[in-house]
């Protein structure tokens, strides 16, 4: 794990576009106050607009990937800061064009911002690289969900005794087709061996992990949730579904903005990336028996 | 084939007019003479197609034939080659598919009827390509399973006696007409497939579950897709699964696979389960070997793109591989995709700036 970074990087910023000169300049008045520390070779402009905690490090880490979300990210950041009295939260935006950054400043986050869009979850991993709390909460910056829901994820992390606290929500199920994403959850919890988590998963928000936990899957890891969450059980992490907070609903109104079907096809790839993990790890067969089939016999 | 028919029943016709013209005033005669066999259980369209039968089973008897020497498997195999030359050119449909099945019967009937025979007993399915079937038989086999199989026209019935007793391979004796294999050993989960499999070389092989009866007239369905071109014809199970939240670990992962492999459309179904239907032409793209993994030979066949098709059963469909056996045997499968394929399959990641977070996730 790094350590707390509260540092500024402006260099080798190629080209840098109306948002990231913002930012910059935001920056440059930031680094008078702070002390630069290592700066790790990709790391972004990191922007400390609040300071957490005087002394010592945040409890809780919250992990916000924020591409366009002007319109919910100022109360989905005030629900973060009440999760906990020592929280930090790590606002990662990137491909911003309509100044969720400058608003995430403004409500007191720390602002990763990148020009560019990093692609799906990738931000998840750069906040949590980003991080130094105890445990780390990950929610998205268009989905408002009150302090209270979020509480017992964190909770759970921090005195539960659990490792991975995932959303127990598992998509509607009660139907004869349900959505590919829903099966895929489904099937990949089973090859885990963990049919009891049913369809929750790593994918879905919130959910927290403590920083131990963090350090063992590899931040790089969560940019490919199922890849963490197969990590997380190979692990023998302590994985467990803690609190139900329905985000089908609250996707709904997503679904209107985004099409829904490339996303559909990704995180179906991410699910078979992370079998395809789990068998690098046991076997062809992920570790399952052949049942003392003679197959040469069938030959 | 339709001027052979025209010849064929022309000659029937000519042969046997006394026969046919019993068959048509068949219930007149059979009233005045006590007897009943004769007589039609059928109305419309089914009992000309019960007369047609009857007609063609005295033109049989005349020429000499006889069922006392012959036996009824040869009568079973007359009967299937007289109707298939009369559904020629038939039967391209689905809906016309099911038809030809309940006309069959009413066929049969006439048939078995002017041989003294008692109704009901098979179920013809028109087809010009030979069949065959594999049964797995592990201990706890039902013998009524396989006496639906011999209601249909299979040129053989392999049974595969897996690690059977005594007793069960005495009771497996007792039916007629059967190949029974009967190997000492276990030989593991559906290695038995590929076993029965080598053993025949019918242009399309049903292989049935030993152990589950299933009627001959849904099996008839199966087997008339498969002559009608499909390549594999799995048991559509769909209907009996009801809400997802209620299906088991295996149908979910079987359901997974399909969609992973770009074929939603097959929901759950697989030949993982029984009864199933292979073309030759479908066995021979696969590999006889890959039947005894069959989630493997699932996958080789939709990457062949072979022609899939699936068909309600009543009686649904079984597996009898444990959870543990059938999840890794998907994993295997989709482990063998993605070594020919990638990781991801053809789900690609799209953008995806992995180096960002300075790891090497993968």
């Amino acid at each position: 794990m790094q350590g707390h970074v509260q540092q500024v990087s402006i260099k080798a910023r190629p080209k840098p576009t109306r948002q990231s000169q913002r930012t910059v300049k935001r920056a440059r008045a930031n680094r008078r106050r702070t002390p630069t520390a290592a700066v790790p070779k990709h790391s972004p402009q990191v922007v400390t607009a609040a300071p957490t905690q005087a002394a010592g490090q945040p409890v809780v880490s919250v992990i916000i990937p924020v591409m366009n979300e002007r319109r919910t990210i100022a109360k989905v950041i005030h629900a973060a800061k009440k999760v906990h009295p020592s929280v930090e939260v790590i606002v990662v935006c990137n491909g911003t064009t309509d100044g969720s950054a400058a608003i995430a400043r403004k409500h007191g986050a720390r602002v990763i911002t990148f020009a560019e869009p990093l692609g799906h979850d990738v931000g998840r991993g750069v906040g949590a690289a980003a991080a130094s709390g105890q445990a780390l909460l990950f929610i998205d910056g268009d989905m408002v969900i009150p302090a209270s829901e979020l509480r017992p994820y964190v909770q759970s992390v921090l005195h539960g005794g659990v490792d991975v606290a995932l959303n127990d929500y598992s998509g509607p199920t009660n139907k004869a087709n349900v959505h590919s994403v829903v099966l895929a959850k489904h099937a990949l919890n089973m090859m885990l061996r963990r049919p009891d988590l049913k369809g929750t998963s790593m994918t879905a928000v919130p959910h927290a992990i403590s920083s131990s936990a963090l350090e063992r899957i590899g931040a790089d890891a969560l940019a490919v949730p199922p890849l963490a969450h197969a990590r997380a059980v190979m692990l023998g992490l302590t994985v467990r579904a803690v609190k139900r907070v329905n985000v089908g609903k609250l996707n709904l109104l997503r679904k209107q903005r985004e099409r829904t079907n490339p996303l559909e096809y990704l995180i179906v790839g991410d699910h078979l990336e992370a079998i395809n993990w789990l068998t690098k790890q046991t076997d062809d067969r992920g570790g399952y028996p052949d049942m003392e089939r003679k197959r040469y016999l069938a030959r | 084939m339709q001027s052979r028919k025209s010849v064929r029943s022309s000659r029937a016709r000519g042969k046997s007019r006394r026969t046919a013209a019993a068959g048509r005033k068949g219930r007149a005669r059979a009233a005045k003479s006590g007897r009943t066999k004769m007589a039609s259980p059928y109305s419309g369209k089914l009992q000309s197609v019960f007369h047609a039968g009857y007609e063609d089973a005295s033109a049989l008897n005349k020429s000499g034939w006889s069922i006392a020497q012959a036996g009824a498997a040869d009568a079973r195999h007359r009967m299937n080659a007289r109707w298939t030359l009369r559904c020629a050119g038939r039967g391209q449909s689905g809906a016309m598919r099911m038809k030809l099945l309940a006309e069959g019967r009413a066929y049969a009937d006439g048939f078995a009827s002017a041989l003294d025979l008692p109704k009901g007993m098979w179920q013809p399915v028109a087809m010009s390509k030979s069949a065959a079937a594999v049964v797995i038989a592990v201990p706890g086999m039902n013998r009524a399973a396989i006496k639906q199989l011999q209601r249909l026209p299979f040129q053989d019935i392999i049974v595969v006696l897996e690690n059977g007793t005594e007793g069960d391979f005495a009771e497996l004796r007792e039916l007629p007409d059967i190949t029974i294999m009967q190997t000492g050993d276990r030989l593991g989960a559906d290695v038995g497939r590929a076993i029965g499999a080598r053993m025949t070389k019918a242009d399309i092989v049903l292989f049935a579950d030993g152990g589950k009866e299933t009627a001959a007239e849904q099996l008839a369905l199966m087997l008339a897709t498969a002559e009608a071109g499909a390549d594999v014809v799995m048991a559509d199970q769909t209907p009996q699964l009801g809400p997802f939240s209620r299906w088991d670990d295996r149908t979910r992962i079987r359901a997974f696979m399909n969609w992973s492999l770009g074929k939603p459309e097959l929901k759950a179904n697989s030949v993982e389960l029984l009864p199933h239907v292979w073309s030759r032409h479908g066995i021979e793209k696969v590999g006889v070997s890959q039947l005894a993994v069959p989630p493997l030979a699932h996958l080789t066949a939709i990457r062949h793109k072979l022609q899939l098709r699936s068909i309600a059963l009543q009686a649904g469909a079984s597996g009898h591989a444990s959870v543990e056996l059938s999840v890794g045997d998907h994993i295997e499968a989709l482990q063998t995709a993605m070594k020919a394929e990638g990781a991801r399959l053809s789900f690609s990641d799209q953008l995806r700036r992995r180096a960002i977070t300075g790891g090497t996730a993968t």
